[in-house]
């Protein structure tokens, strides 16, 4: 967790890894359950290194999901500047959490990402209106541990 | 940090009102959306790697029952299409005396999905053709058995298919068996299509088969869309509740056509209304 730690490579080659494994097709019986990888690892590096990424990051990193999703731009930007606020804000005790509180917030950060990003779909355009895509922020609370795990080590292992 | 919370949101309702009411942003899109585009291949690897693999561990045995069973299958397509030839230059001296223009010839390109959208509620396909392909917006796009969608964003390599299913698609229908007219909506699901503003007295039945119309312009006549599934008359509702169940298999087909109409120009955007 010291500062020298900190390389762009590392958070290129992660967020390189989110994207893809966004776009992975998966079984019908999974695609539900698809973790939100990108906010995943946007909130790791936000825990991690807050005095380097911050809404600037947060703001290409949204770009980069509305073009990947094909959404409006500006989408997914709004949604993760608003997540952003929320991790920095909190940042100096989520990092004392233990794994599974920090899950927790996890999964209520990645709910207020869905939730602003379906409400804004919802006004310019139809859906359904069901609260299934709340599976994502479940998944996504669960793949929290392991996100944390192998990306110290592959950061670790880049330094 | 609060300000730095307040420009983010700005700038990116800014973006959002620009992208939802102007299309000054499509061209940065395209742009953007082709750099991106080792993110697109990357995403397929897996499925590619999985493929290659259980090739590698196919025995020479099925490998033959399969392509027996395919010359089969191709036998009776043949046999099929012989007279197709014949029977339509017939049609076309018909039409001509009926003075009707003639039907044109689509030509069709293989495609492969290379990416599903991450999103359930969000019906789209990726596919491997792009402007390198002459791919252009408003292209139809079938599988084996039926309509898939309509191509909605060209990038040089890939390009972006909306599926037949997603709730902001309608397709322009006919019943094959007597030509009523409807239009089927997507509802964002891939198990049923519904007609719009049938009337209860209309002769539909279940079981009928949907035909794309050529009303609009967008898609070519004639390809099969879906099948009638369910009808529902309610005499409190003006109109009858249709469901139609779409013929491709749309969250499983790999393989697709791309429809190129011949008499067109293969880079300009399909419009109504420039053919007699």
């Amino acid at each position: 967790m010291v500062v020298s730690n900190f390389s762009w490579l590392a958070v290129f080659l992660t967020f390189l890894l989110a994207a893809v494994l966004e776009l992975v097709v998966l079984p019908a019986v999974l695609a539900p359950l698809r973790p939100e990888w990108m906010v995943l690892c946007l909130v790791y590096w936000l825990l991690r290194h807050p005095e380097r990424i911050g809404m600037a990051t947060a703001l290409v990193v949204g770009l980069i999901m509305d073009l990947l999703a094909g959404s409006y731009f500006g989408m997914h930007m709004l949604a993760l500047s608003i997540i952003t606020y929320l991790v920095l804000a909190m940042q100096q005790r989520l990092k004392m959490f233990p794994v599974v509180q920090q899950a927790a917030i996890v999964f209520l950060v990645t709910g207020i990402h869905l939730m602003t990003v379906y409400t804004i779909r919802a006004t310019l355009s139809v859906t359904d209106g069901s609260l299934e895509y709340l599976w994502q922020a479940l998944s996504s609370a669960v793949c929290w541990p392991l996100v944390i795990v192998l990306f110290d080590r592959f950061v670790f292992a880049l330094r | 940090m609060g300000y730095r919370l307040l420009l983010a949101i700005v700038l990116s309702l800014a973006l959002l009102f620009i992208d939802v009411r102007f299309s000054q942003l499509n061209s940065a899109r395209q742009i953007l959306n082709t750099a991106l585009s080792p993110v697109q291949w990357l995403s397929d690897l897996p499925n590619q790697l999985y493929r290659g693999v259980t090739f590698l561990f196919t025995s020479r045995q099925s490998l033959e029952e399969e392509i027996d069973l395919m010359r089969a299958r191709l036998l009776v397509l043949e046999r099929k299409s012989q007279k197709l030839a014949s029977v339509t230059a017939e049609l076309n001296r018909l039409r001509e005396l009926l003075n009707a223009s003639r039907i044109l010839e689509e030509g069709v390109v293989v495609t492969e999905l290379i990416g599903a959208s991450p999103d359930p509620d969000h019906q789209y396909i990726t596919i491997d053709k792009g402007r390198a392909d002459q791919v252009y917006l408003g292209q139809a796009v079938l599988d084996a058995e039926g309509l898939m969608g309509q191509v909605i964003e060209v990038n040089e390599f890939n390009s972006r298919v909306l599926l037949v299913s997603d709730s902001r698609h309608a397709v322009p229908v006919k019943i094959n068996r007597n030509g009523v007219r409807a239009i089927a909506y997507g509802v964002g699901s891939v198990n049923f299509l519904e007609l719009g503003n049938v009337p209860d007295t209309t002769d539909i039945e279940v079981g009928d088969l949907l035909v794309s119309s050529g009303l609009g312009g967008r898609f070519p006549k004639g390809y099969p869309v879906a099948r009638v599934s369910t009808i529902e008359h309610d005499p409190g509702q003006p109109f009858a509740r249709v469901r139609a169940v779409p013929l491709a298999q749309l969250n499983r087909s790999e393989l697709l056509l791309l429809v190129f109409k011949e008499s067109e120009q293969p880079d300009q955007p399909t419009s109504g209304g420039e053919q007699p």
